[in-house]
């Protein structure tokens, strides 16, 4: 035991470098909805009008671009922009753009439920939508009709789901079925400020991101988050740790920072009285308890922001909005100041420098994830969250497979700004990568599940280099 | 590295380690030492009772470009899997110390730590013994509208105050700010169902004064208990149907019948016997067990319910009035002539007894009802029920 209580840091007072998250910034209020006059029974369509507003002139102007209309030709043919679906004709090389519908098997269906008299209760959850033996069918929709998309190799990379607004250029080889060649996406939104033009110079600041802590039942604490907040006060570990933790300007948990209770699946309707079952609540005092005496010891050596997840005792809709302060115990009277901030999910942030940071929980990734068969790996969860951008709507398969806030008149998923970070929570890997958007430079970061792999991730706020804190 | 500790920190350690695991971060805040301090003293703790304790070890390194943090149960497994976790070491330090019989979880060595929670008050003092120092600490203002009964009130806009911070770092606990209002005030209103229905009844009773009703509302109950043919007396003791009505209505509104009573003002109420068995009625109803005593032979025999004479030789006799034997009080009978039984529009039947005599022995039943009390009551003692007959409803002839 050489190393035992070697380099221990010093005896002198060690200071955190003060707070680099800006506390007003454009967007800081995007994702929250009024706590009066709140209007559930809106329908849809709205959101999807909205998004087809801000995202099909954007389409035909790249389609155009890239395909002209009765100017090129591919094989002797000459490409025809057509403006409706309806109006392709059979065997002509044409372009269209369109909302991207995906019809799956097991996708919730509240026509089935009301055939077989389900309907009055809260559906499961289904972890896919497809399965080996059934695809799922794509399409692309306007207003005038609906035609399949074929070519499983292209929609097998290009990852289409539901609400995705693209253009396609193919040929209509059978009534009603588009084989497609290419897809162009939307024209990406600008950024607010690239990542060259922030002054690097002076100390180095670092953000902590962390999700999925799930604390639970005294008797499931994982001794990991003690490790992992004894770090960060810098009491734990020596001089290098203490160097690196005291650079750490905020720590940001990404959602699902209590696990919920688990229930036994009672499916039987019929013999049994299951009734009661979908009134029993999902959460525990003792986990929230435990969170708040967590976050105590956190929140007297580091500001914190804490985002709701799926798992956090918050609305189902995205966009969930901030945690209550009333469940937060004795950090209630801190809610608001510098040093416990409540954001929403997802929610935009921005640095001192300028800038601008995405994050979202993890539900819209998880979402598209169910589209596809299998498990999914750290390097197609960042497939999807850079397919995301790509698309310029990072939550596109809401309102249709994950629940949503029916807005009216706006959708605040669709992207008219890139950002130069975009965080996604609770995912099975942590990791990074630096995607090129036209003229923006984006750092996508997955950040894991703490629970599962004891992993937070450092991210440098000048330069976007991206660390791994591992407790094992 | 040795350092001195006092005989009292080592106390300290194995007297705490007796019924739980202790760590470095107790230590220190325990005995206000500082984490490296605490840190020393585990280790020269473990060192020096090696085959009594067992420690946990916590690594802390680099591999490859993560900060890597590994906890160690044994020295062994520290000694085997270190080259294999770390590319680079930091520091190596004991977490914690707990007898060997103990056999303590980390689960549980974890839960001893939020046990000895950060006194946000008195983070100064844990920034000297080795807490990274950050921003200050400061509440967030809030205010607390006071909660008004008025609906005006509501309407208006309170402007949002800027948020005033207060800071704690005097060390001080005092609580500066908006005291929090409970809506559960001491002086309470009266509720809102008492209010709301106080508030109700007296509009009602205002309404109905005020203006005329398009429509009343007549509880169909009520009509069931009233009885269709009723007649109007002066004196009457009995208690009236009216506020019979009052009291068995369960609607808020206080029903004003003096235009119902009106109503029957104008009829011509010929049929005495009627009315009068209708009067009767319930008294009748109440004296049941009179109706019992009267069969017996010997209550037969006795003299019919009527008022008591005074005799004639009776000195009182001058204070009496006049009368035979008649009370004042009673009414006199209605000459009645009898009718047949009808059916009114609503299907009820008005059924009109036939009786030859006068009533004078009916219409005292209330000055006989001592009497008849007591004749009941010795009656009742026989122990014997009989089943009384329609007609001792109406006495000998």
């Amino acid at each position: 035991m050489n190393h035992l209580n070697k380099n221990l840091p010093s005896t002198a007072e060690a200071v955190r470098v003060e707070s680099s998250l800006a506390e007003t910034y454009p967007k800081d209020s995007a994702f929250l909805l009024p706590s009066k006059n709140r209007d559930y029974g809106r329908q849809f369509f709205s959101m999807y009008q909205q998004r087809l507003a801000m995202l099909k002139p954007r389409v035909d102007r790249e389609a155009t671009r890239k395909w002209g209309s009765n100017t090129r030709e591919v094989n002797g043919k000459l490409i025809q922009h057509k403006q409706k679906i309806l109006d392709i004709v059979l065997g002509e090389l044409c372009w269209v753009s369109g909302t991207i519908f995906s019809d799956m098997k097991h996708k919730l269906n509240i026509l089935k439920d009301v055939e077989k008299g389900t309907d009055d209760l809260m559906p499961q959850p289904s972890k896919k939508y497809v399965d080996a033996d059934n695809e799922a069918v794509v399409m692309i929709e306007d207003e005038s009709g609906r035609a399949i998309l074929h070519n499983e190799e292209l929609l097998r990379k290009s990852h289409l789901v539901t609400g995705c607004f693209v253009g396609v250029l193919g040929i209509e080889i059978q009534a009603g079925i588009f084989e497609i060649m290419e897809i162009v996406n939307p024209a990406p939104a600008p950024q607010t400020l690239a990542l060259a033009d922030v002054d690097s110079s002076g100390p180095e600041e670092w953000l902590a991101f962390v999700s999925g802590l799930s604390f639970g039942k005294e008797t499931d604490l994982d001794p990991r988050t003690l490790l992992l907040l004894q770090w960060l006060s810098g009491e734990l570990g020596g001089e290098d740790d203490v160097a690196a933790a005291k650079k750490i300007l905020t720590l940001v948990v990404v959602g699902n920072s209590i696990v919920e209770n688990e229930h036994e699946e009672n499916l039987d309707f019929t013999t049994t009285n299951n009734f009661g079952s979908k009134n029993t609540s999902k959460f525990s005092p003792e986990s929230l308890t435990l969170f708040g005496q967590w976050l105590n010891e956190i929140v007297a050596t580091i500001p914190a922001v804490v985002m709701p997840g799926e798992s956090d005792p918050c609305e189902v809709c995205l966009p969930q909005q901030p945690v209550h302060r009333a469940l937060f115990s004795q950090n209630a009277p801190y809610v608001g100041s510098k040093n416990l901030v409540t954001k929403s999910n997802p929610t935009w942030m921005q640095t001192n420098a300028g800038l601008r940071i995405l994050a979202c929980a993890g539900q819209n990734i998880d979402d598209i994830c169910k589209y596809r068969v299998g498990e999914t790996s750290l390097e197609e969860t960042l497939d999807i969250m850079e397919q995301t951008l790509r698309w310029q709507v990072f939550v596109p398969t809401a309102p249709d497979t994950l629940y949503c806030y029916p807005y009216e008149d706006s959708d605040p998923f669709t992207l008219d700004e890139m950002p130069n970070l975009y965080v996604v929570g609770n995912q099975c890997g942590g990791g990074s990568r630096t995607v090129e958007i036209g003229s923006s430079s984006v750092k996508l970061l997955s950040v894991p599940a703490f629970k599962s792999t004891g992993e937070i991730l450092l991210v440098n706020t000048k330069t976007l280099e991206v660390k791994s804190v591992l407790i094992e | 590295m040795t350092m001195d500790f006092s005989e009292k920190e080592v106390e300290y350690v194995f007297e705490a380690m007796e019924k739980r695991p202790i760590t470095y971060h107790t230590i220190s805040r325990d005995l206000k030492l500082s984490m490296n301090k605490s840190k020393h003293l585990l280790a020269q703790c473990y060192q020096t009772n090696k085959k009594r304790v067992c420690a946990c070890f916590i690594a802390t390194g680099t591999r490859g470009e993560s900060i890597v943090i590994h906890r160690f149960e044994t020295e062994n497994d520290l000694n085997e899997n270190l080259t294999l976790t770390f590319d680079k070491v930091h520091t190596i330090q004991i977490y914690s110390l707990q007898l060997e019989q103990n056999n303590i979880s980390p689960v549980e060595t974890a839960l001893e730590e939020l046990r000895n929670p950060t006194n946000l008050s008195k983070v100064a003092t844990y920034h000297e013994l080795g807490l990274i120092k950050g921003p200050v600490l400061s509440k967030s203002a809030r205010v607390i509208l006071p909660l008004t009964v008025k609906p005006e009130a509501k309407a208006v806009n309170v402007p949002k105050p800027p948020q005033s911070k207060t800071t704690i770092e005097s060390g001080t606990n005092k609580r500066s700010g908006p005291v929090y209002q409970s809506r559960k005030t001491p002086v309470k209103p009266p509720s809102g169902n008492v209010l709301r229905k106080e508030m109700r009844t007296n509009a009602a009773i205002k309404r109905a004064a005020e203006s005329k009703p398009a429509y009343q509302y007549k509880s169909r109950k009520l009509e069931q208990t009233e009885p269709k043919e009723r007649v109007v007396v002066a004196d009457h003791e009995e208690v009236e149907p009216e506020s019979d009505v009052g009291l068995k209505s369960a609607g808020p509104m206080v029903a004003d019948n003096s235009k119902l009573e009106s109503l029957f003002l104008d009829d011509d109420f010929t049929d005495d016997e009627s009315d009068l068995k209708t009067n009767e009625l319930p008294v009748e109803e109440e004296s049941q067990p009179i109706a019992v005593v009267n069969d017996d032979p010997e209550s037969q025999d006795a003299e019919p319910i009527s008022a008591p004479t005074v005799p004639e030789d009776s000195i009182f006799r001058s204070f009496t009035s006049n009368s035979t034997g008649r009370s004042s009080a009673t009414p006199e009978p209605f000459n009645v002539t009898p009718k047949e039984t009808t059916v009114d529009n609503d299907g009820y039947f008005t059924l009109y007894k036939q009786t030859e005599t006068a009533q004078p022995k009916k219409s005292a039943p209330k000055l006989n009802k001592l009497e008849a009390v007591k004749t009941n009551k010795s009656a009742k003692n026989d122990g014997k029920k009989k089943q009384a007959s329609l007609m001792s409803f109406f006495g000998k002839r």
